[in-house]
């Protein structure tokens, strides 16, 4: 649907969401990083036992002010970014709230649902349990918005052709799992298919994945997968 | 999800109709669109609004570039029901089925317009079977609208015009024009009063296996969730609601967070949550784990699911019982039976677990109220909306968003959709997005009702049932969610797929005496429309009682079922499909095995066949179900392949799987961990026969559902002797008996 008819307005990036940051010269901010450094190192490594990367990105850095950190880079779809978050901040909310980038789903925090998944150099990875400031600015971050400039990757185009999505919400990840898959085996076997796409799907769309995996894998012959679906511009997949 | 679900939130009649008379003047006038306004100066302007194109009607818009806008009042949430209804809808308009897309009206705008669009509710598998007439009618008014309009221009007789594909010919001057082209003209005449829809054998669009209309935005991560929306000047919190039900919230020490980077506000949400603001979700969400916070557990504190298993377990025997369906006089005919076979079985309380959880974005101040987020029932998020607001509903409105999943979660409560607008209302004029986390949204469900089941079936000398009693004992949907909705205490939606014959969700099996009845019995835990509902359930019990007749009474299942059957030919119907497509009439590969079920619910009838193998081992494999639908029209036959297929993995992850257990007055899981659903790797091969038997609409998101559990446990008994009674199977051993 036309969403869009909905939203375009609304849907931009927000410019930086941490404003209070970008102000960090202000006298007052100044206090108050100070008290709240003062009060982080006064709970004198509890919280940084609790949280590890917190102490470690403390000490590899040298931020003072709690749990507030300068500007990082990572390489997103090709660009560098620039993005400031708090350390141990897991890169899906990174590239969520920083980066305006949406496409990759928050869907249970701890890689179990694979909905966040991104591609690190083309590995698929679960951003809700990868810390931002692991990833080294060297390292090509994907994700679905950067998979093709134009959507036309022939992973998506499969997926089109064969209308895999129901909802669509895990379908990001899907998307990138299996580019990752077809990446390093051009023709997967349906064991590979069941080992590389360990992400849930609620609304039950496993069937068509694996379909249009495998439609990708004949070279984009969507129609061996006999759905026989109608599209408007009058072709049949 | 079931035809009886009501809008627990929504004012009652009075009130609406007050609100009504009191808006009368204003819906003459109101003049439509669908923009969202974004800018707090466009936000204080009650639902402004600029004309995108005149609207032939309320479901047609057509813009001068041919673009066909159709309305869509029901929520799409993977189901297909967008593109399902627009097919409907284009069929009468006859328009150029490339040029269609689609808009949701808002419910404000439903109100303003004494309804125009009809229910907004999105749940029981009704989107297409509740509004297909009055939507076709959209379609057919408008198109006979349009050719007026362009007779008027030609000054010949509307009925010498023929349309297709958007383009409207009169034949006997060689002229042509556009819907595009004469939309505007349209617009200003009366709507027609005789309206005829087309002949079935005569649909060119309903029927065919058209794409989606929505895919792909979903492939390019460009579409936008309810979690997904970002405005100027946003914030967002993050919730925990007292984790034992029926708990309060005692205290809170918000100092120990306040001055955490990014963090604006601690707020105390109802007297049951406490909620953290802040610049980022992922800044709030921390803050608010970093938050002290102490609770009132309140009564329910030591509940449990083992202590509630032994009230249910007192109640299969109770006497206090509210009839369902009676023939005959089933007790006598047991007691008098030569032969009386038993079983007991029970279903668990499972969480709908969408992949997108519970959130919404809402922005007050003392004037309006606005809320965006993903519903399946833009009506009642309104109606909460304005209550949690204290504003009347003429001065909210909510905008809907596409869901992450639905299956009944985001349909009749909304507690998330009270909980956003409460934070909002602390922080005037700034919009505030809330989104749970997974672990709140897993302790914080409507849950799958909880219930057990005694089964008794008395036989005579040659193996002929001659009585059949189902006592079900257990939560009632509708005591929990909407009381006023029983009917003298009984909640007649637990007796799905156990009613005396009828449309909705009837009982096929022809026994002489008949006596289903229900004591109900209700947890701490809230109970919701999980998709499917109580069919899910009541079919796992007959279903799989049925086959441990046909055991011991030694006959084939197949053949037991079509001897029941023999009157319900709608029954018959998809289970000879679903037996021809199987090839029941041979045998299975070697160490295969086969289940069968049959059901009829939503309208519909369905069938499914399991093969299944398990190892010595127990380890279980299902090679593959066929299944079969039968809903009397099939509007796109691709998506109710795609409906039933999804049937399987929802109904086969909570057989199979899933669980919610109460300890300590709180469920006790919290992830995808421990509440896994189907992966790849566990998913059948399914193969779907669509029995589009006609002369009705049944619905297709949820009926399916209810076969997939009784199949693949028939099938399990069938290769191991084992009869799995309680759920899910997770829990039993399947090494063979």
């Amino acid at each position: 649907m036309t969403a869009g008819a909905l939203l375009p307005k609304i849907d931009r990036p927000v410019k930086r969401i941490d404003v209070f940051l970008c102000r960090s010269a202000a006298p007052s901010v100044i206090l108050f990083a100070l008290a709240h450094a003062l009060a982080y190192h006064s709970a004198l490594g509890r919280r940084a036992k609790a949280l590890p990367a917190v102490r470690r990105f403390v000490t590899v850095t040298g931020t003072h002010s709690g749990a507030i950190i300068k500007m990082a880079k990572l390489n997103v779809n090709g660009k560098v970014r620039e993005f400031q978050a708090d350390p141990g901040t897991p890169l899906l909310w990174v590239l969520r709230e920083q980066l305006a980038l949406t496409g990759t789903k928050y869907g249970c925090g701890v890689a179990q649902c694979g909905a966040c998944t991104v591609l690190i150099n083309g590995v698929p990875t679960r951003s809700c349990v990868r810390m931002a400031e692991s990833v080294k600015a060297s390292e090509k971050i994907t994700t679905i918005e950067g998979l093709s400039p134009s959507g036309t990757h022939a992973v998506q185009k499969a997926w089109v052709a064969l209308d895999v999505p129901q909802c669509g919400f895990c379908q990001s990840g899907m998307i990138m799992a299996a580019s990752a898959l077809l990446q390093s085996k051009p023709n997967p076997t349906d064991a590979d298919i069941d080992g590389a796409m360990t992400n849930i799907c609620r609304c039950g769309t496993y069937n068509r994945v694996r379909a249009a995996i495998k439609s990708v894998a004949r070279g984009g012959d969507t129609k061996s997968a006999g759905l026989s679906i109608q599209h408007a511009d009058g072709s049949v997949a | 999800m079931s035809a009886l679900i009501r809008d627990t939130s929504t004012p009652n009649n009075v009130s609406r109709r007050k609100f009504l008379k009191g808006s009368a003047a204003a819906a003459g006038t109101v003049v439509f669109g669908f923009h969202i306004p974004v800018s707090k100066e466009a936000a204080a302007q009650a639902v402004p609004i600029v004309p995108v194109a005149p609207e032939v009607n309320a479901w047609v818009v057509i813009k001068p570039d041919e673009t066909v806008v159709i309305r869509i009042a029901r929520s799409e949430m993977g189901q297909g029901t967008l593109t399902g209804l627009s097919q409907l809808v284009a069929e009468e308009l006859d328009c150029n089925w490339a040029k269609v897309t689609t808009e949701y009206p808002t419910p404000g705008q439903n109100l303003a317009r004494n309804r125009i669009w009809g229910n907004f509710s999105t749940g029981g598998s009704r989107g297409i079977r509740e509004s297909n007439e009055y939507v076709r009618k959209g379609g057919a008014t408008a198109r006979m609208m349009l050719v007026q309009a362009a007779a008027d221009e030609w000054k010949v007789p509307a009925a010498e015009c023929t349309v297709a594909n958007g383009v409207i010919t009169h034949a006997g001057s060689s002229r042509t024009t556009t819907y595009g082209k004469v939309a505007a003209a349209a617009s200003k005449l009366t709507p027609p009063t005789d309206v005829k829809l087309k002949d079935p054998k005569d649909w060119k669009l309903i029927g065919k296996r058209m794409a989606r209309l929505d895919t792909v935005d979903k492939t390019t991560g460009k579409l936008v969730y309810g979690m997904d929306l970002k405005m100027p000047g946003m914030l967002n919190a993050a919730i925990k609601r007292c984790p034992v039900f029926g708990g309060t919230l005692t205290s809170y020490d918000e100092k120990a967070v306040l001055k955490r980077p990014g963090v604006k506000k601690v707020v105390k949400v109802g007297n049951d949550a406490v909620a953290v603001v802040a610049d980022t979700w992922w800044r709030a969400k921390t803050a608010l784990d970093a938050l002290p916070i102490q609770w009132d557990e309140g009564p329910n504190a030591k509940a449990s699911s083992e202590e509630f298993a032994k009230v249910m377990k007192a109640g299969l025997d109770a006497p206090d019982a509210f009839v369902g369906n009676k023939v005959g006089d089933a007790p006598a005919a047991i007691a008098a039976a030569a032969r009386k076979i038993e079983a007991v079985y029970s279903y668990p309380h499972q969480n709908h677990a969408c992949m997108e959880v519970m959130n919404a974005t809402a922005r007050w101040t003392p004037e309006r109220c606005e809320v965006w987020t993903p519903t399946q029932n833009g009506e009642a998020a309104h109606a909460a909306a304005s209550e949690a607001a204290g504003l009347p509903l003429a001065q909210c409105d909510v905008y809907k968003l596409h869901l992450g999943g639905g299956f009944g979660r985001r349909g009749a409560v909304h507690d998330w959709v009270r909980q956003a607008v409460a934070i909002a209302k602390e922080m005037p004029g700034t919009p505030v997005k809330l989104i749970w986390s997974r672990e709140e949204d897993m302790a914080h469900g409507s849950y799958h009702p909880v219930t057990q089941c005694k089964m008794t079936a008395g036989l005579d000398a040659d193996g002929n049932v001659t009585g059949f009693a189902m006592r079900i004992s257990g939560q009632s949907i509708l005591a929990g969610l909407a009381p006023q909705s029983l009917q003298n205490g009984k909640d007649p939606a637990t007796f799905q797929g156990l009613n005396p014959p009828g449309p909705e969700a009837s009982f096929g099996y022809a026994f002489p005496a008949i006596l289903i009845d229900h004591a109900m019995r209700n947890p701490s835990t809230p109970p919701g429309f999980w998709r499917g509902v109580n069919l899910n359930q009541n079919a796992i019990y007959v279903e799989s009682f049925i086959d441990e007749i046909a055991a011991a009474t030694k006959q084939d299942p197949l053949a037991l079922r079509r001897k029941l059957l023999a009157n319900s030919p709608k029954f018959l119907g998809v289970l000879n499909a679903v037996a021809e497509k199987v090839g029941y009439s041979t045998p299975p590969p070697a160490g295969v095995h086969r289940g069968l079920a049959v059901t009829m619910g939503f309208g519909s009838y369905v069938a499914a066949c399991a093969e299944v193998s398990v190892k010595d081992d127990g380890t279980l494999k299902i090679h593959r179900i066929v299944a079969a639908t039968d809903s009397g029209y099939a509007v796109n036959p691709q998506q109710i392949e795609a409906q039933v297929e999804g049937s399987f993995a929802y109904g086969l992850s909570a057989a199979l799987f899933q669980e919610c257990t109460l300890k300590n007055g709180r469920i006790e899981q919290t992830n995808f961990h421990d509440y896994t659903p189907v992966r790849m790797a566990e998913m059948p091969a399914v193969e779907t026969v669509i029995v589009a038997s006609g002369g009705f609409w049944g619905g297709v998101g949820e009926p399916t559902i209810a076969v997939a559990a009784p199949a693949v446990l028939n099938a399990i008994a069938a290769a191991t002797g084992k009869r799995i009674r309680d759920l899910p199977v997770k829990n039993q051993s399947l090494k063979k008996a």
